[in-house]
């Protein structure tokens, strides 16, 4: 009797797995399969803007700072044009946030041409760790 | 007005006509990308392409985030 219900369990283990393993309808596509792989709806031509956006951004940002950061207890004026520090700072800072979200979406997009929720949901589980870590690093939580 | 206030002032204004020039410069090859995107004559965009756009970006971020340089000590009163 132990036997036999160890033999159904091992066969309902074994048809879910093979179901999920199935040419199933992705859970993106109103289907059921969580690991149907889709081909990924982001691609090099969003990426490509993406990555314009922050270029053209930046372009701006860098040309703000050539102008030199302003000396202690000034201000730019006319005919002294300069880049507050503080305003510096905080470009600086929302320019690596930035950056290293466009690397992790490049990474992702680039190592997955299609996509699975068991991928995507792998990857947010390694997003909010890395979020996570950063909180805890500089003391938000 | 003082001619070397007056030439000042225009150099200044050259100056910064010349940094909005290179600031457009810098950033034509993001805009254009941006305009094809928005006129919906982008697309097919090819892995080279991609990576001379994520290159210069990069070029510029790099020189975005260095590092301040140290704060100047404040000057003595009096």
């Amino acid at each position: 009797m132990k036997s036999l219900t160890r033999f159904c369990v091992i066969a309902a283990l074994a048809a879910t797995l093979a179901g999920c393993a199935g040419a199933g309808v992705s859970v993106f596509q109103g289907g059921t399969s969580i690991t149907a792989p889709i081909q990924n709806p982001v691609g090099r031509d969003e990426l490509a803007t993406i990555w314009s956006a922050y270029g053209a951004a930046a372009a701006v940002a860098v040309n703000y700072r050539r102008l030199g950061i302003c000396a202690s207890g000034t201000v730019e004026t006319l005919s002294r044009p300069c880049a507050r520090r503080n305003v510096v700072a905080a470009l600086r800072e929302h320019s690596i946030n930035a950056r290293r979200a466009l690397n992790i979406a490049t990474r992702f997009v680039r190592d997955n041409p299609n996509v699975s929720a068991l991928i995507v949901l792998a990857e947010a589980r390694r997003a909010v760790a890395e979020f996570q870590a950063v909180a805890n690093s500089t003391g938000a939580r | 007005m003082d001619i070397t206030k007056i030439i000042d002032t225009v150099a200044t204004v050259i100056e910064l006509a010349s940094r909005v020039v290179a600031t457009v410069e810098d950033a034509r090859p993001f805009a254009e990308n941006i305009v094809k995107t928005i006129s919906g004559k982008g697309g097919n965009v090819t892995e080279a392409e991609l990576q001379a756009l994520i290159d210069m970006a990069n070029k510029l971020g790099d020189e975005l985030e260095a590092e301040l340089p140290p704060e100047d000590p404040p000057k003595p009163v009096g």
